[in-house]
């Protein structure tokens, strides 16, 4: 058996567990080419089953809010295993490619239908206020902008990690007139906004929001000024397995991604909680807009039903994996 | 004309030397006294002309900063009470040495008082959160762990000048247990926290707090989780200014406070640094004063005791204006 250097995918594992890589889209887009290189590295199927599956599930527990990263992952593996059975480790590196790219395309499709959708809700001369760094979010006001709306996109830096800085720039860059603040000045700015879009980590059966710690605060304020919310998501993002209602596992951030350098020996002894997600109830959403369309988070269990048929059959990414194991000999 | 002193104290406001707002009202105070012992002309008209002018000076060094006039008041209005039975210059330079003299003493004791009548409010056990940097807060919970009951505080790192490093430092010195986060947390944690409490700049007749940004963010939170919320707030804080329910105008500071250079290159890019927010009373539960404790919508009681002729000059005012 040949081994494979895979430090340098760990690495990356790292990065997107380390919310260095903070879009969902982007993460999901690096594991993609993670799991297609193992593939395509691999002489032959065991070396293949000892390395790939720990670097799925490693990348699986490194976003461990993201539905749209264990979906895809184990879609993925998935296809990698009916490929393995049909031909073998020759096809599997064939058609690898062009199914990390199908599923690429896919999440890219639905997000451009997701971005068109939640564009129709912003009107000419609106203020948008948005929270952290999202891609389609980003897509959908490009979108308003290239209609001939005029949008003015005010942005909290979005601490810890300040997302929300990187978000100013891209959307400057398109045209957007773009007002930046303190994540705390978010109330005092609620006044002049018309609309709030918001992106997912993942959205809970019960209509909650996953997202970027601080995205419920916001809610919270819009829902006080009576400022509508969308959250956009597309349904590969939708959660099957949260019946539990809002108990998504959320991570923690480090804390010296927030303390400033020259104070952490002064405040030593002061413990740091940085959670790097937050829940953002139902009630302070209007609508989740979806590839489908507007979807009322009361409904969202509908759509859960559709894909995962009542009550939810789960597809487990560690049946896969078995599977993979065995296809490889070792059981 | 005004001494050189005044002129330098000024000057230390102006630049941020001198900050906090119980310092800059206690100096304001100083410079007022040391202003009317300086005077030597024998004209009760041109003293008063020239107290107007060193109140001008003193209260333009920050012009948004909202302790400042309170603090102004609290002594200027005293005095116009006094001038009823004033005759001559030293009657009058004495009302406002003792006036100022009195100010600073009671701001002095007014913390000290704060901190054990509002210790009370807190049991062992407890969690609390805190925003900035609050003298008076602070107070409240280093004098609670003194007396042996067993708490945890949160403080919030409150962007952009991150005075929550202080807070947590100055707790920690107090071996207070102290959690620091970042101020888009403020909802997670929320459900841990037992009791919020913060300090003010101001706090309007109607009972809202002026206080520094986020707060408001923090109070709403704390509503909606039901938790308590307190402001601890010395009573010449109470701004005579808006009996009439005018909105306190919010400074907005230099925006270089909020991001680094590279994003002032952007034409499309606006940064806004407001420095304060206002709390609505329904959402605080009590204000901790060194009279008492008691609830925002009795602002306009404390207000009344102090500045009563205001309050009613006013009223009379705006009553034969709309009469006109």
């Amino acid at each position: 058996m040949v081994t494979i250097d895979t430090s340098k995918y760990f690495r990356v594992v790292e990065d997107i567990g380390r919310m260095r890589i903070h879009s969902s889209t982007k993460a999901v887009f690096k594991a993609l080419d993670i799991l297609t290189s193992i593939v395509l590295e691999a002489e032959d199927v065991n070396t293949l089953v000892k390395y790939y599956p720990n670097l799925a599930s490693s990348l699986v527990k490194s976003r461990p809010a993201s539905a749209l990263m264990s979906n895809i992952i184990r879609d993925f593996t998935l296809r990698i295993n009916n490929l393995l059975q049909k031909g073998g480790l020759e096809l599997a590196k064939d058609r690898v490619r062009e199914e990390s790219k199908s599923l690429k395309d896919d999440i890219k499709r639905r997000n451009n239908t997701v971005a068109i959708i939640a564009s129709r809700r912003i009107s000419d001369g609106s203020t948008i206020m948005t929270y952290s760094y999202s891609t389609v979010v980003k897509t959908a006001i490009v979108n308003a902008i290239d209609e001939g709306k005029y949008v003015k996109v005010y942005i909290p830096e979005s601490r810890p990690g300040s997302e929300g800085l990187e978000m100013a720039e891209e959307l400057s860059e398109v045209g957007a007139d773009v007002t930046v603040f303190v994540d705390s000045a978010t109330r005092y700015m609620m006044k002049d906004v018309d609309i709030v879009l918001i992106s997912s980590e993942a959205v809970a059966a019960n209509g909650a929001v996953v997202n970027k710690v601080g995205t419920s605060l916001i809610a919270l304020a819009a829902n006080e000024a009576r400022v509508r919310v969308f959250a956009l998501a597309q349904t590969l993002k939708f959660y099957p397995g949260t019946f539990l209602g809002e108990l998504i596992e959320l991570g923690r951030a480090e804390p010296r991604s927030f303390i400033r350098e020259e104070v952490v020996e002064e405040l030593r002894g002061v413990e740091v909680y940085a959670p790097v997600f937050d829940v953002t109830p139902p009630e302070y959403i209007d609508a989740i807009v979806t590839e489908r369309g507007l979807v009322a988070p009361q409904a969202v269990v509908f759509i859960i039903r559709d894909i995962y048929g009542w009550p939810p059959k789960i597809p487990s990414l560690d049946y896969e994996l078995k599977r993979m194991r065995n296809i490889g000999g070792i059981a | 004309m005004i001494p050189e002193s005044v002129l330098k104290l000024a000057e230390d406001i102006k630049a941020m030397r001198i900050r906090g707002a119980g310092r800059i009202a206690r100096a304001v105070a100083k410079g007022l006294a040391e202003a009317a012992t300086a005077y030597t002309g024998d004209s009760l008209e041109e003293f008063n002309e020239y107290i107007r002018r060193v109140a001008k000076l003193l209260r333009e060094t920050r012009p948004t900063a909202v302790s400042l006039p309170n603090a102004i008041s609290y002594i200027l209005s005293r005095y116009k009470r006094d001038l009823e039975y004033i005759e001559r210059v030293h009657e009058a330079r004495e009302s406002i040495i003792t006036h100022a003299t009195e100010f600073i003493k009671y701001s002095l004791e007014a913390v000290k008082k704060i901190g054990i009548i509002g210790s009370h409010m807190i049991s062992s056990g407890e969690t609390i959160l805190t925003h900035c940097n609050s003298s008076t807060a602070l107070e409240i919970i280093i004098r609670a762990f003194k007396d042996g009951k067993d708490i945890e505080v949160f403080a919030t790192e409150t962007r952009p000048k991150c005075q929550g490093y202080i807070t947590a430092g100055i707790l920690k010195r107090n071996n207070v247990p102290t959690v620091l986060i970042p101020d888009s947390a403020i909802k997670s944690i929320m459900k841990k926290i037992d009791k919020v409490i913060v300090g003010a700049d101001a706090i309007a007749a109607n009972g809202a707090v002026v206080n520094k940004v986020g707060t408001s963010l923090i109070a709403l939170a704390a509503n909606e989780a039901s938790v308590d919320f307190i402001v601890a707030a010395e009573t010449y804080k109470f701004s005579p200014v808006t009996v009439l329910g005018e909105l306190v105008e919010i400074e907005e500071r230099d925006p270089r406070e909020v991001c680094s250079e590279k994003f002032f290159r952007y034409k499309k890019i606006k940064i806004r640094n407001p420095a304060f927010d206002i709390t609505p009373p329904e959402y605080i539960d009590i204000i901790v004063t060194e009279r008492g404790l008691i609830p925002p919508q009795a602002a306009i009681l404390v207000l009344s005791e102090d500045y009563g002729w205001i309050i009613m000059d006013r009223m009379i005012k705006l009553t034969s204006a709309l009469e006109e």
